[in-house]
């Protein structure tokens, strides 16, 4: 699964480039982000601009990252398109992340918390 | 004037998580033939992901000795049916569409929820050692 990172004083953009996380690729993409969160930075934010579909396995590996990246540390998501955002909604999992329009929104935030 | 009910079906051995995306790409491809609503498109795709992934992780090794029968009639609403041949369904009937509670930060079981909210009127049988889905969705965006 690759991915670009962009990182930025206490936080890292991890931009997907893959159009699907489903089945096949939830475990690769959980161990490809966990890899590139490394130990650097405390805010992780997933870009999924370029991810189509995400499955109930793709959640599930979403969700994954956010539950085991370390105390004090926290995951949040952007640029979810309308299939993404549909599968966030429908589950209630949009309310344990939060959702930024686009990455560049989320390395502009002052107000993290 | 009335529509009349066209059926269109594929038949599909599924035993990976990779025929599971070649079947949804064939299927939603001929899905957009009929349906001029990729919103309702990518609905669908999300069900149908569900179950045919389902058919992969629970089915066992019966379920790839024949292929997977996914027919849909398309009428007033599309009424889906799927026949596969893998392990019955456990107590021979439907999962419960619980969805995990959020603050578990749960990293599974969202699936039969997110079928039961998106499509209706899903029922199960097994039925000479297959397992027959049958659920269906509105639509008033069919192409004429």
């Amino acid at each position: 699964m690759e991915l670009s990172l962009q990182p930025q004083s206490d936080r890292l953009g991890i931009t997907v480039n893959a159009p699907r996380i489903d089945a096949q690729a939830a475990v690769k993409f959980k161990d490809a982000v966990h890899t590139a969160c490394g130990n650097d930075h405390s805010w992780i934010i997933l870009d999924l601009a370029n991810v189509d579909f995400v499955d109930s396995s793709g959640l599930g590996a979403i969700v994954s990252i956010k539950k085991h990246i370390g105390k004090g540390r926290r995951v949040d998501l952007a640029s979810l398109g309308p299939a993404v955002e549909k599968v966030f909604r429908l589950t209630r999992m949009d309310s344990v992340f939060r959702i930024y329009p686009t990455l560049d929104d989320a390395m502009a935030d002052d107000a993290a918390d | 004037m009335t529509r009349q009910t066209d059926t269109r079906y594929i038949h599909t051995r599924l035993q990976t998580f990779a025929d599971v995306r070649h079947a949804l790409d064939d299927l939603c491809h001929r899905l957009s033939n009929d349906i001029n609503d990729a919103t309702k498109v990518a609905e669908i795709e999300i069900v149908l992901a569900e179950i045919l992934n389902n058919i992969v992780e629970h089915g066992g090794t019966s379920a790839y000795q024949y292929p997977v029968e996914i027919s849909w009639d398309i009428g007033t609403e599309i009424a889906f049916m799927i026949r596969d041949t893998g392990r019955p369904y456990p107590q021979l009937r439907l999962p419960a569409p619980d969805l995990p509670n959020c603050d578990d930060l749960p990293e599974g079981g969202f699936g039969w929820g997110m079928i039961q909210m998106i499509c209706h009127a899903v029922s199960y049988q097994r039925v000479n050692g297959a397992n027959l889905l049958r659920f269906s969705f509105a639509t008033e965006t069919l192409k004429p």
